[in-house]
């Protein structure tokens, strides 16, 4: 390295005065910087022009050639900061930002002792930081190490420097207590030690910084004790960030005397105590989050005086009381997230009219009372949520014009009415769930929320049919229609949906048959079809389900033998055909050895075993091998049925459509169906019974 | 630095430093982050959200807990990581038909609710971690279709409730078990290991001669 050094300075004295040592310098550092994958700096090229240097990009010089500034960032150079940085002893500004570089900090940093800017931020720097290299660089403002891998103690040497404004240290694995002596850098605003592994108290004396404006020191780090409360006394602080750094104790009430604040994060810590009602004195206040942690008491009255509040976190806590009427009032209020805490009565009934509500979720707690009607009132509300509280009454119908909306998660509450249509029609709405209430009426014919992936009605007293519309919501992946009163059947039009995966359509009274067409549905991994009324037979193109997993269809009346077909699905885990009138042989394959029969198969009076020795013979088995009486009486049904079939179709065309019932009569519009289809519903019969 | 804080500190507070009930969202988003998704089937999975219950192709019980993994046939590739052993609660694991390389973390040994392993029709070489036999619930072993390597682990043996395995098409060695629940197991979910050579026979020469 020497020699380096020699035949560089060799080369200088070779050459005219000034300029050509900073191109021999700089292309030195280049091949240092750029690692064997690395690239960029291609325009960094040796030249015969001795102030070629400066035009090199990244690279500023002052009137005598020589380098003042040096920038290069957000460039894959995957290499090492080499000793020649030193020999650029005119250097005002390095920034070298995310350019994956590795290795130490040379010590001939030191000699940069004009250095106001040191940004070695977002690189993978380790071992300890030379905190010696920083005493000669009086005039330095900006110390960025953020995002690297340095380690050890935190450099005490930073202290003496008088001109330091900013100080980032944050993100490396810095160990050991912040310095006491942090707190004589008076001319510090900007303090950053978040994301380390530092431990210790969190000194008081930080109280000094009276020029303080940001003050990071949260994440990961994990303090003794709690808050100073003498870090009231930071009169210039805006941004005060100390979540998440495993913190106890109460919040101090003289933090209400940090009157720029501007945002206080103490979020993700153990905080203990009541709320300081004092913290109305954070006039400027926009964002609180004292969420997840262990506060109790009530939301102070005082908060009504922060006019400026945006987002308010108090979530996960055990807070009490009312939720305060004036929290409708604060004009500037854009998030609200109250939830798991034990807040009663009703929500203010104010609340959404400043225009401005964004999210609201206080889920989990004890409201009651009915949902305020204006909470969309600007049009901006996206996240709405109640869910697991008291509600009751209906949604007001202005949430249903509320097109911001994307979530909507209301479940178990004690709302009623009718779930307002134009809920089903809301453009950008991902999840509607509002399972668990007592929700009454229809479900609209009209049905277009085309990202609406996740659609819970589940438990409520909803009736009518299932509208075919359903098929619109072309993103549906989880549908929740269970424990209702549906009736009618079920429309072929939901399987047409590609990405749904979920279904669950039990404890209603849906009749009619299993759409053959359920086949479509490739996505389907669970289908809980079960305590219904339906009958027919086992669709055997389920068996084009191949990612089915759970099959639900126990306590029906349909009929007919398991399809051989179902023993090609492979993924199929949990089968319940239990309670139904199904008749002939289990399938003896191996899928279907998985089963237990008691749990998967009882309450089948006609269901055989592949154990049982003989099977009785049913006019609905067509399939059983070696029965050919039961061959040939089904070969005379066909004969009958294409018979039957003929002589209908030379029949004149009826002038009205009735709905299809009896054998044979085919449904108006209808194309005539498959001759499969006539041979089966005139067997089992829509009307009496054959089998 | 400043301008987004409130955003970091935002999302960063409910990923980092949580009660519990976050690392399973925490070792599932690991797992996004490894694997190529090029249909967007991991769109939903939010690390943001208090849990990752409401995430599509996921399951939970009623205590919040991932019960369920469903990304069979999916269009995925990159690799399995090692944190997915923190599921607990997790009983079907479902992988199949993917395009995933790499190798089966032995972590997955820590699945103590596992029903099922379904890592078929995948790219996936290195052995079959002897830790699977820890997975004292699995009912279902599906490993067919991969390049995986090395022996059959003897301690498969010892899982009673084990009623389908297939390791069929990779490149395993050494012999076929035949005690325990293997006794049940067809030969041909076995095959097309060129050196896989026949059931064991127990108490004469020894098994798993140059097969590490």
């Amino acid at each position: 390295m020497l020699l380096h050094v020699a035949l560089v300075f060799f080369l200088f004295s070779s050459r005219s005065s000034a300029g050509t040592s900073g191109l021999e310098v700089l292309l030195k550092l280049k091949s240092a910087l750029t690692g064997n994958k690395g690239s960029g700096l291609e325009d960094w090229k040796d030249s015969s022009s001795p102030t070629a240097h400066c035009s090199f990009s990244g690279v500023s010089c002052d009137d005598d050639s020589r380098v003042v500034s040096l920038n290069v960032s957000y460039t894959p150079l995957y290499g090492f900061l080499p000793p020649e940085i030193g020999l650029l002893d005119r250097l005002v500004n390095l920034t070298i930002s995310g350019d994956n570089l590795t290795g130490r900090l040379p010590k001939e940093i030191e000699k940069l002792t004009s250095l106001k800017i040191l940004n070695i931020s977002n690189n993978i720097f380790t071992g300890n930081f030379p905190g010696k290299i920083i005493v000669g660089m009086t005039q330095l403002e900006v110390l960025d190490t953020y995002n690297n891998n340095f380690s050890g103690p935190l450099p005490t040497e930073l202290v003496s420097l008088k001109n330091l404004r900013h100080l980032c240290l944050g993100g490396n694995y810095f160990s050991g207590p912040i310095p006491e002596s942090y707190s004589k850098i008076q001319s510090l605003e900007f303090l950053g030690l978040n994301g380390n592994a530092l431990m210790g108290k969190v000194p008081a004396s930080l109280a000094r910084l009276k020029n303080l404006k940001h003050m990071y020191l949260g994440y990961f780090n994990s303090f003794e004790g709690g808050i100073p409360p003498e870090l009231g006394l930071l009169s210039s602080l805006q941004i005060l960030d100390m979540a998440s750094c495993n913190l106890h104790g109460e919040i101090p009430k003289s933090l209400g005397l940090l009157k720029n604040l501007d945002a206080l994060f103490l979020q993700v810590n153990r905080l203990t105590g009541h709320i300081p009602p004092q913290l109305y004195g954070l006039v400027r206040l926009r964002q609180l989050d004292l969420s997840i942690n262990d506060l109790i008491g009530e939301i102070p009255e005082s908060f009504s005086l922060l006019t400026n509040i945006s987002l308010l976190h108090l979530f996960k806590n055990s807070l009490y009381g009312p939720i305060p009427s004036f929290i409708g009032d604060l004009p500037n209020l854009e998030v609200l997230q109250l939830w798991e805490n034990n807040f009663t009565f009703e929500l203010p009934v104010n609340l959404g009219r400043n225009g401005k509500l964004k999210e609201l979720d206080v889920a989990t707690n004890h409201l009651t009372g009915s949902i305020p009607r204006d909470l969309c009132k600007g049009g901006k509300l996206y996240m709405l949520i109640l869910m697991e509280n008291f509600f009751t009454g209906p949604i007001p119908e202005q949430l249903a014009d509320c097109k911001s909306l994307t979530k909507i998660r209301i479940s178990k509450n004690l709302l009623n009415g009718t779930i307002p249509e134009r809920i089903f029609n809301l453009p950008l709405v991902g999840q509607i769930e509002v399972n668990d209430n007592n929700f009454s009426g229809e479900l609209p014919s009209k049905i277009s929320a085309n990202v609406l992936g996740i659609l819970t009605l589940s438990n409520n007293r909803i009736t009518g049919k299932i509208p075919p519309a359903i098929g619109n919501l072309k993103n549906l992946q989880t549908l929740s229609l269970e424990m209702n009163s549906f009736t009618g059947e079920i429309p072929e039009e939901i399987f047409h949906l590609h990405l749904l995966s979920r279904i669950n359509i039990s404890a209603n009274n849906l009749s009619g048959e299993i759409p053959s067409s359920i086949a479509l549905c490739t996505s389907l991994t669970s289908s809980d079809f079960s305590r219904n009324n339906l009958s027919g037979e086992i669709p055997k193109e389920m068996d084009k389900l191949k990612d089915l997993s759970i099959l639900n269809l126990s306590h029906n009346s349909i009929t007919g033998h398991i399809p051989y077909e179902m023993c090609e699905l492979t993924s199929l885990f949990t089968l319940d055909l239990s309670y139904n009138n199904l008749a002939g042989r289990v399938p003896n394959c191996a899928q279907f050895v998985t089963f237990n029969y008691d749990s998967s198969l009882a309450g089948n009076p006609n269901l055989c075993s592949p154990s049982q020795v003989s099977c009785p013979l049913l006019p609905s088995q067509v399939q059983d091998s070696g029965q050919a009486r039961g061959k040939f009486c089904s070969l005379v049904l066909i004969v009958f049925a294409v018979a039957f079939v003929t002589i209908l179709l030379l029949m004149p065309p009826r002038q009205r459509c009735e709905s299809k019932g009896g054998a044979g009569i085919v449904e108006c519009g209808k194309a005539i169906p498959e001759l499969k289809e006539v041979r089966r519903s005139l067997i089992l019969g829509t009307g009496g019974p054959l089998s | 630095m400043a301008a987004p804080s409130w955003i970091w500190s935002l999302s960063l507070a409910v990923i980092l430093g949580f009660v519990n009930g976050n690392s399973e969202g925490d070792a599932l988003y690991t797992l996004r982050r490894s694997l190529s998704d090029p249909d967007n089937v991991l769109q939903s999975w939010d690390p943001t959200l208090v849990n990752p219950c409401t995430w599509f192709h996921i399951t939970c019980n009623q205590d919040n807990r991932v019960t369920r993994l469903d990304l069979g046939n999916s269009n995925l590739s990159g690799h399995l990581v090692p944190e997915l052993g923190k599921l607990e609660h997790l009983q079907y694991l479902e992988l199949y038909k993917n395009n995933i390389q790499g190798t089966i973390p032995s972590e997955l040994g820590n699945l103590k609710s596992l029903i099922s392993l379904d890592l078929y029709n995948n790219n996936i070489s290195g052995t079959i971690p002897s830790s699977l036999g820890k997975l004292k619930s699995l009912v279902f072993l599906r490993l067919n279709d991969n390049r995986l390597n090395g022996p059959v682990p003897r301690g498969l043996a010892g899982i009673s409730s084990l009623k389908v395995v297939d390791v069929s098409n990779n490149d395993l060695c050494g012999t076929i078990p035949t005690s325990g629940p293997f006794e049940h197991i067809p030969l041909n979910n076995f095959e097309n290991n060129p050196r896989l050579e026949g059931p064991e026979l127990l108490g004469l020469a020894s098994y798993d001669t140059n097969c590490s």
